[in-house]
């Protein structure tokens, strides 16, 4: 019984792990129909601004706001300078956002160096809740990845602002003529998909190494969540996160952690089979 | 509208130009470049004509007391050697400077400036110079193996000592067998390599666990053993061997578990050793893996404090990122730390840290391993009296050497006979050397 | 064709005297890059003639070359065989890859996931499958090329894997030098045209696959004896990666650009990766997104541009008028007349519905034409008018209802199988290979009804063409201009040049959506009397989407009036223009 609350719990943590760092690439996707391949390199440079805050002597939980404004910034300047250049076209986007996350891994790796980096958890050890411990900070990092998903995918499906880019995903030449400032809402959703990268880098530093090439480790995971949830449905996000963490989970607890990384693999050519991806639909 | 487009377009042009003229330049550098061998050739085989002047005083310098080139170069300045002079002797360093391993890079890049200096210093190969070449696998034996050419058939070298991954050595040893080009793999690695061009000088598991292993379970009265490692050959070979070892000390394996590189969510592993009932854990983990198993191992009650562990691949750039909090007490099992401590790694370490900075990437084992094998080259060519493949393998044969590390010899098997350190980490993060083995013979057999 | 079959040559000999010259490391080198240059065409056959982004060329490279290495192992006298073999590996994975994944007609996007994702895969599967694949360090000692009894030396074998290489380089270029090379840029640059002409672009698609997969594969085989090992990393996201910045930087769409790029950045890589390690990381990072934002077409297009050379310089299909000889395409008019058996209506549309989510665009309409009519469709906006047209071109499917055509029921059926049944359409905005030449454009929609892949490698430039569509050529001036690149031409002019493409091929009915959108007044009465002419010579059936009355009461036999998707009203210009309903329904909505 234990037993399964843990693997219940881990599954949890798994989940809003996933979700907050499938987030800006789901509204990415979602609303500007571009594969950023650059996602993971974001969440990496999130890590680095929690190790940069920590390094100065300030409270991990600074690095968080911190983090979003960082990449928040990060994010709509190269909106700006690159991306509006092209994102029309969605496979120059693949090509020009994967030569971006090559930059970027280089720039950090001159700054920091290739050293590990480490950033020391806030709250340390475990709490007993439901008849077992776990660790704190996981339950600190569920509750807060929960809420910026959940905020963000409300701001954009409840606010004045998410009407404006649900009516640039729902025809975008015809909020053209209407008026709606596309190119407003591009640099908002870009910026704001990095910034929830950056917070989500910011959250789960604590739990590991920092180091340039992490991007390369949660792209593949956002894919997959993204893949899983559907295209253009934001709030398929947080369905991607639950299915894929229930596979990985479950996998893991039944075989190991190899076949589970296989198993993901796995489910995303099945779900790339499934899914029909409406991006160039509308063109064609 | 159309006025408005003109000026872009003809932007878009001139940046279109920019960038083939910065393009040709480049391809322009890489004629130059590639003419360079061209040129250097003839040049070699000049040199190459006239080294017998240069053979003499190396003559001499065989002559000189028998003891002398089984001692390190770097502790017999007194000996005031012969300014070496001729056409140098290149030694190849085939390491990783890029990709995952590329964080071991640095300290093996700075080491080659020592191997210059040092063997130099005392004397050269044979009176001549030596050069180091440098080659980096980028962590991928399929770059590895061209690095190894560019070694061998355009550097030219007569040695190539290698630290880097064994799928690079699988890759690259055909390359040094083909042109009989003697290979000394220096890295901390699984064993079994057997080959007539090559001696592997790295830690094996052996060595690192056969006298560890029963001393750690002494050390903290613990029998019950979880071994978790990165899905490949040198944990499975290395847990393969612990098994043994433990069993002979009468412990037993609770769990053996693997991961694959680039986990970053340890949590299901880590209760499943919380339930396992271990109260020793080894974890045979590498860069990243490592530290996020081990800062999310105390959280779930299973740290260092709860369970102890005996690392046989913790480094000082991991162990300080998880921080003393996490790593104080763990024992790590390696040929060599900075800490060790005689006169000769004293003096060594201060060198490295005065000519490199005190924030230099740290001395370690890998870079250790390879100026230990410059050095064994070096004493082996100079009593062969020659660069000679055979010759010099025949005198490396047995080989013993003093250096930082301590007391090494070549054994029969083509491996080293080397000292086992433990460090135990202490609560301000520094490591302490807590236990020697000195000498330790590798569990390897080989006659090529 | 003859000037690629020279040009490789000439560079096999080259690369045989630079290795023979050189020896040694930069003759292994020069075929080491070979052979990524050949792999690097691979990707560019799929990706930049055929648009199929594949980041997973790396496939049929890897699993050719473990292939390879395993039998060259057990049997090394077979290893020269083998590399016919391994391109027939790397042409089933293709295939297989090709079936399974291209006939859902995914985006660009879903391949270029779905093929690295797979490619990662294997690179997990042939780390585990160690009794197989030897694992993380993979399989060694593979040995040189070899067979009947006999091993290569070194050099020698830099050499045959370079010339080898060169040769199945120029192979693929020589292929694309034939009628298969324009369809491939066709399908890429205008999937629903080429479609629309009666191509089945799915099957090609999957073809071109398949032969880019065998390139990749034979490029395997030459791989793992070049190297003499293979290990999981070849399917890894590194090399998978760099294969496209070589074809990316070089130039897709070409074959020297991606065998430069290959060998350009390898060597400076080789190079410059030493001295400035992390700097050319850096700068690898930095080509590739100024050469995408800047440069699309990338290095060797780019250069022929600022060096003032036409972009192409590919072969011109000659046009000659059908029926002179045996080679004749039956158009309607190749001499035998063939308008529709008198008993079967010339389409019938039954209680047709279409509607996206609650609007519905078309709500039960019938509509048939019983004679070779001249027929206009009007109606207000969105009245359903181009939607009736997809459903008879086979464009769109209907969700209730039959579509018949030419005698033959074709509900469900797909638009090349309407298009060879000769149905013809023009677009409303125009859809022409904006790539490629007038006198190609016309020649594609020649060939269009019955052509394979092997039959247009296999087929002449020269192209017979239907009288009519060459009397639309010759009416709009547009003769004169057969090498103009279509892209170029204005407005006007692409629309004739639709409507010569619409008559080229075997065309039975002819829909037209919009034909004299963007025409001037006296060009649009022009096409009125063209059309009319087109329609009395050669009796064919065309049915006309348009808004102007001038030119619909100067063309029109009869007029169906649509409106909210059903048919109000049918009859003679003058009898529509009386029915109060459709005055009714203009007046309502122009007010």
């Amino acid at each position: 019984m234990d037993a399964l609350t843990l693997e219940l719990l881990n599954g949890l943590s798994l989940f809003a792990t996933l979700a907050i760092v499938a987030l800006g690439l789901g509204i990415v996707f979602g609303l500007m129909g571009i594969i950023n391949l650059a996602h993971g390199e974001f969440v990496m440079i999130g890590a680095y601004v929690a190790y940069v805050t920590h390094a100065n002597g300030l409270s991990h939980w600074l690095s968080l706001p911190l983090a979003a404004v960082v990449l928040f910034v990060l994010g709509a300047c190269i909106e700006v300078g690159l991306i509006r250049r092209i994102h029309r076209r969605p496979e120059v986007t693949i090509l020009a956002t994967f030569g971006l996350s090559i930059c970027l891994r280089q720039a950090v790796e001159l700054i920091f160096t290739r050293e590990f980096r480490g950033v020391p958890n806030p709250v340390p050890g475990a709490t007993r809740a439901f008849g077992v411990l776990f660790p704190t900070y996981r339950y600190v990092l569920i509750g807060i990845a929960v809420v910026v998903v959940v905020v963000t995918l409300l701001a954009f499906t409840r606010s004045r602002f998410g009407l404006t880019v649900r009516a640039i995903v729902a025809d975008r030449d015809l909020a053209d003529a209407c008026g709606v400032r596309t190119g407003i809402a591009n640099f908002c959703a870009f910026g704001i998909g990095a910034a929830t990268a950056g917070v989500a880098g910011a959250l789960v530093a604590p739990l590991g190494a920092i180091e340039p090439q992490a991007g390369l480790a949660y792209l593949p995971g956002a894919f997959l969540v993204v893949i899983v949830g559907g295209f253009n449905r934001l709030w398929g996000v947080i369905a991607g996160a639950l299915v894929v963490a229930a596979v990985q989970t479950g996998v893991i607890h039944f075989y190991d952690a190899v076949w589970a990384q296989i198993a993901s693999l796995a489910l995303a050519v099945l779900m790339l089979q499934l899914r029909r991806v409406p991006v160039e639909g509308a063109a064609a | 509208m159309g006025s408005t487009l003109k000026p872009r377009a003809r932007s878009r042009c001139r940046t279109a130009a920019i960038m083939m003229a910065l393009l040709l330049g480049m391809a322009a550098a890489c004629t130059t470049s590639d003419d360079e061998p061209a040129v250097a050739e003839p040049a070699a085989t000049e040199a190459e004509a006239a080294p017998a002047p240069a053979d003499g005083p190396a003559d001499d310098d065989d002559a000189t007391p028998e003891s002398e080139p089984t001692e390190a170069p770097a502790t017999t300045a007194a000996a005031e050697p012969a300014e070496p002079s001729g056409e140098p002797v290149r030694i190849g360093i085939l390491f990783s400077n890029s990709g995952p391993a590329g964080i071991f890079g640095q300290p093996t890049a700075n080491i080659a400036e020592l191997i210059e200096e040092d063997i130099n210093a005392a004397g050269g190969i044979n009176g001549r110079p030596v050069e180091t070449f440098l080659a980096d696998d980028a962590t991928d034996p399929a770059v590895g193996r061209q690095a190894m050419e560019q070694l061998i058939e355009s550097d030219g070298v007569d040695v190539v000592l290698g630290t880097h991954s064994s799928a690079t050595r699988e890759a690259a040893k055909p390359l040094a067998e083909d042109a009989g080009v003697l290979y000394i793999y220096a890295a901390l690695y699984e064993g079994g390599e057997c080959s007539p061009v090559m001696f592997n000088t790295g830690e094996v598991p052996s060595q690192q666990l056969a006298p560890v292993i029963p001393w750690m379970m002494d050390e903290t009265g613990g029998s019950k053993w979880f071994l978790l490692g990165n899905d490949y050959v040198w944990p499975r070979r290395s847990f393969e061997l612990a098994r043994q070892y433990i069993e002979a000390a009468g412990g037993e394996v609770v769990g053996e578990e693997y991961v694959p590189l680039g986990t970053q969510d340890f949590s299901s592993v880590a209760q499943q050793i919380a339930g396992s009932g271990a109260d020793l854990i080894f974890p045979a983990l590498v860069g990243g893996d490592a530290i996020a198993f081990e800062t999310q191992a105390v959280d779930f009650g299973i740290g260092q404090s709860a369970i102890p562990r005996l690392a046989n691949i913790y480094e000082e750039n991991v162990l300080g990122v998880m921080g003393p909090s996490v790593t104080a007490g763990m024992r790590v099992t390696l040929g060599y730390f900075k800490e060790v401590d005689n006169p000769a790694n004293n003096a060594f370490v201060a060198r490295y840290f005065e000519q490199f900075g005190a924030d230099a990437p740290p001395h370690m084992t890998f870079s250790s391993h390879i100026y230990d094998a410059a050095l064994l080259y070096a004493a082996a060519a100079n009593a062969a009296g020659t660069t000679d493949t055979a010759a010099v393998a025949a005198a490396l044969e047995g080989l013993s050497l003093s250096t930082p590390t301590g007391d090494i010899s070549i054994t029969g098997s083509r491996h080293l006979a080397q000292p086992i350190y433990v460090a135990e980490i202490q609560s301000d993060g520094s490591q302490l050397i807590v236990q020697s083995f000195p000498a330790v013979e590798p569990d390897e057999t080989c006659s090529p | 064709m003859r000037r690629a079959l020279a040009t490789g040559a000439a560079c096999a000999l080259a690369a045989a005297v630079f290795s023979g010259a050189f020896g040694g490391y930069r003759s292994g080198q020069l075929s080491l890059f070979l052979v990524f240059a050949a792999l690097a065409v691979s990707l560019d056959f799929v990706w930049g003639y055929s648009g199929i982004l594949s980041l997973g060329q790396l496939l049929p490279f890897g699993i050719a070359a473990y292939t390879s290495a395993k039998v060259a192992a057990a049997a090394p006298s077979l290893s020269l065989p083998m590399l016919v073999g391994s391109a027939v590996a790397g042409a089933g994975v293709a295939a297989a890859l090709g079936v399974a994944m291209l006939r859902r007609r995914p985006s660009a996007v879903v391949v270029g996931l779905l093929t690295l994702v797979l490619s990662l895969t294997l690179e997990q599967l042939a780390e585990q499958w160690r009794d197989v694949t030897g694992g993380f360090n993979g399989l060694t000692g593979v040995p040189r090329l070899g067979g009947f009894g006999t091993e290569l030396s070194d050099t020698a074998q830099d050499v045959a894997i370079s010339v080898l290489a060169i040769v199945a380089i120029t192979v693929v270029g020589t292929l694309l030098t034939r009628p298969i090379g324009a369809v491939l840029i066709g399908i890429r640059s205008n999937e629903r045209r080429m479609e629309a002409l009666g191509y089945k672009t799915v099957q090609i698609k999957i073809w071109a696959f398949t032969v880019g997969g065998a390139l990749a594969g034979f490029a395997g085989a030459l791989y793992v004896h070049r190297t003499s090992f293979v290990s999981p990393q070849i399917f890894g996201f590194s090399l998978a990666t760099s294969v496209v910045l070589w074809t990316l930087v070089g130039g897709r769409g070409t074959i020297v650009g991606p065998v430069i790029g290959a060998m350009a950045i390898n060597f400076a890589s080789a190079t410059l990766a030493d001295v400035w390690l992390q700097y050319w990381t850096l700068a690898t990072g930095l080509i590739f997104v100024t050469v995408v934002v800047v440069m699309p077409h990338g290095l060797v297009p780019s250069a022929q541009r600022l060096a003032g050379r036409p972009v192409r310089r590919r072969q011109q299909p000659t046009l000659r008028p059908a029926g002179t000889d045996g080679d004749a395409t039956s158009g309607p008019g190749a001499g035998g007349e063939a308008p529709p058996a008198a008993a079967a209506a010339v389409f019938e549309a039954r209680e047709v519905h279409k509607s996206f989510g609650f609007f519905r665009l078309l709500d039960g309409v019938t509509l048939t034409m019983d004679d070779a009519e001249l027929r206009c469709l009007i109606g207000p906006n969105g009245a359903g008018k181009s939607t009736l047209l997809d459903l008879l071109s086979g464009q769109q499917g209907c969700q209730s209802g039959r579509v018949l055509v030419l005698g033959t029921e074709h509900t469900g059926r797909q638009a090349w199988e309407f298009a060879r049944h000769g149905v013809s359409r023009k677009f409303q905005s125009p859809q022409l290979i904006d790539d490629l030449s007038v006198a190609t454009n016309v020649a594609i929609a020649a060939w269009g009804a019955r052509s394979s892949p092997w039959n247009l490698i296999r087929r002449p430039w020269a192209t017979a063409v239907p009288r009519p569509a060459l009397e639309v050529l010759e009416r709009t001036q547009l003769g004169e201009r057969l090498d103009m690149r279509a892209g170029d031409l204005s407005h006007g002019d692409k629309q004739w040049l639709e409507i010569a493409m619409a008559v080229a091929g075997d065309c039975r009915l002819l829909l037209l959506d919009e034909p004299t959108a963007g025409m001037t007044v006296a060009e649009s009465l022009e096409a009125a009397a063209l059309l009319r002419e087109l329609h009395r010579s050669h009796r064919l059936p065309i049915v006309i989407v348009e808004h102007d009355m001038a030119f619909i009461r100067a063309v029109a036999d009869r007029v169906t009036v649509l409106a909210r998707g059903e048919v109000i009203a049918d009859g003679t210009v003058a009898e529509v223009e009386s029915d109060p309903d459709v005055r009714a329904i203009y007046a309502g909505v122009h007010s």
